[in-house]
């Protein structure tokens, strides 16, 4: 049997979509988003590439410290499977050009053919350096680094067939950088998913830093605020 | 921004309106070719045998049936080794490769089964599912299992009967002969069965890639699930697995699978150091064939 098999199947869910809110919104401030990317799969006679995974998704200002947010994944919508992701972020702390923020949501999963539907609670956090802060009446010009991580947590304690759930805990850092140039922002993000875990003896043949570890995923997202 | 909070959902479920499976993912086949070139074959190809193995062409039969599935009818090509006139009386093993290319690639196999308990001891068949090879038509999971079950048709038409009769599955070729032998429907049930390096079910390939919980269903339409199937079948069980298996884990898929069987007998070949093609030539070819013969004589 080929390793072909499944071969777009790449789906390490907890590498949807990239960290969207690493600086909380202003109060009232709306933001709707796209990104696309996931993580580095090989494909074999053609390259490593990363799987286009695709997010369409809301955010919004709660307060000066809060955003709610949510986002929907036209990429498992091909595969008749309705996903949605939502989550609220909150800035914990804030000192100077730098501030820790924190997210509790969860991924929702349903397939449109048997209905089994799957939800998987995260929780993420992110401290973010802002190293280019120029803002007046004309433009608002701002460069943020971020490190952080995402959990995504496995509620079933059994998987197929009965068998024990061994990984119940999918631990994803990432590094990253925004640009944003007024209404408009740009960012890009190396994670680095479930290093924790073994990548070899599966279908899927997944590159990472880390060697036989997790995988690699790169992601780029837009942003559009609307005040 | 009104404007946009409509436009996504509606982006969203256009796109889920477009929905597509996985399914065809499963098989891998080449049509590439305008003949099955057997031993002068070059291409890539899962076994290296020496020139002791060779068959002679006497006891080589190429030929086609024809095989009907939900209405459609493929012709299927097939290749037998042994005695043609002799079917009713020999043994037969039907051999179901696994998803990649055609018989090409698993002719070697084939004719290294043909020398279990000496050479052509056993007659061994073995065809091209539908869309493999020269074979018609597009392959599907229940096409798959339709033209399993004419190539025992044509056995059964040949004056074979069950308890001469046995199957060995390779990987993708685990889920016919799990699916006949536990249906006990078709023309003939083999009175023994080998499987090697299978896989216990399409949801588990998919959790074994996401580390998550995730139904099968969110990806593939496909039924497949041998380890539900060997529930379900009593007859004995050779299942051969190698330890390092990078495609279908021996843990996941053939643990799985082998913990389900509640037959007759069953035996286990965990071949150390064995991957998803080449356990018999990591085992040994002659080990091999040992193990094959004695519990195929048992």
């Amino acid at each position: 049997m080929k390793h072909t098999i499944f071969l777009v199947s790449v789906i390490w869910l907890s590498s949807c979509a990239p960290t969207q809110f690493v600086v909380p919104l202003e109060k009232g401030e709306h933001v709707v988003n796209t990104s696309l990317g996931g993580p580095i799969v090989n494909i074999p006679g053609i390259a490593n590439i990363p799987i286009p995974f695709t997010s369409l998704g809301y955010g919004y200002g709660l307060t000066d410290k809060s955003v709610i947010s949510g986002a929907l994944y036209p990429t498992a919508g091909i595969y008749g499977n309705f996903q949605l992701s939502a989550g609220y972020t909150h800035e914990l702390w804030k000192k100077e050009k730098f501030n820790f923020t924190g997210r509790a949501g969860f991924d929702y999963m349903l397939d449109t053919y048997e209905k089994n539907s799957r939800l998987w609670p995260q929780l993420d956090g992110n401290v973010a350096f802002t190293y280019q802060n120029n803002q007046d009446e004309r433009a608002d010009k701002r460069k943020i680094i971020y490190l952080g991580f995402s959990n995504w947590f496995e509620l079933n304690a059994t998987k197929a067939h009965g068998e024990k759930q061994s990984k119940r805990w999918f631990f994803n850092p990432h590094i990253g950088h925004q640009m944003k140039r007024n209404q408009w922002a740009f960012h890009f993000e190396l994670a680095f998913l479930a290093p924790n875990i073994s990548n070899e003896k599966v279908v899927l043949d997944y590159k990472s830093a880390f060697g036989n570890r997790g995988a690699t995923g790169i992601y780029f997202g837009l942003q559009y605020h609307i005040k | 921004m009104k404007k946009l909070l409509v436009i996504i959902p509606i982006v969203v479920v256009v796109l889920s309106a477009c929905r597509k499976r996985l399914d065809n993912f499963l098989f891998n086949p080449d049509t590439s070719i305008t003949e099955y070139l057997m031993d002068d074959y070059t291409g890539p190809g899962e076994l290296t045998l020496g020139a002791s193995y060779v068959i002679p062409d006497s006891l080589v039969h190429k030929f086609t049936f024809e095989s009907t599935d939900e209405g459609k009818t493929e012709t299927i090509h097939a290749i037998y080794i042994g005695d043609l006139s002799k079917i009713s009386t020999d043994t037969v093993i039907l051999y179901c490769h696994g998803n990649a290319g055609h018989m090409d690639y698993y002719w070697a196999r084939q004719k290294l089964i043909a020398h279990a308990g000496g050479k052509n001891h056993f007659g061994v068949l073995q065809l091209d599912y539908p869309g493999y090879g020269l074979s018609t038509g597009a392959p599907t999971e229940s096409n798959m299992y339709a033209s399993v079950g004419h190539a025992i048709d044509w056995l059964k038409s040949k004056g074979l009967s069950n308890d001469k009769f046995y199957m060995y599955g390779f990987s993708l070729g685990s889920a016919p002969v799990c699916k006949i032998t536990a249906a006990k429907t078709y023309a003939l049930t083999p009175s023994k069965i080998v499987i090697e390096s299978p896989f216990a079910s399409a949801e588990v390939m998919v959790q074994d890639a996401a580390g998550l919980n995730m139904p099968g269903s969110y990806f593939v339409n496909l039924k497949i699930d041998n380890a539900e199937q060997i529930k379900n079948i009593d007859q004995p069980l050779l299942w051969i697995h190698g330890t390092d298996d990078d495609f279908l884990s021996i843990v996941t898929h053939g643990e799985v699978f082998y913990k389900n069987y509640k037959g007759a007998y069953g035996e286990a070949l965990r071949v150390e150091g064995g991957n998803h093609p080449d356990v018999p030539a990591v085992f040994g070819y002659a080990n091999y064939l040992l193990t094959l013969t004695k519990f195929l004589q048992k």
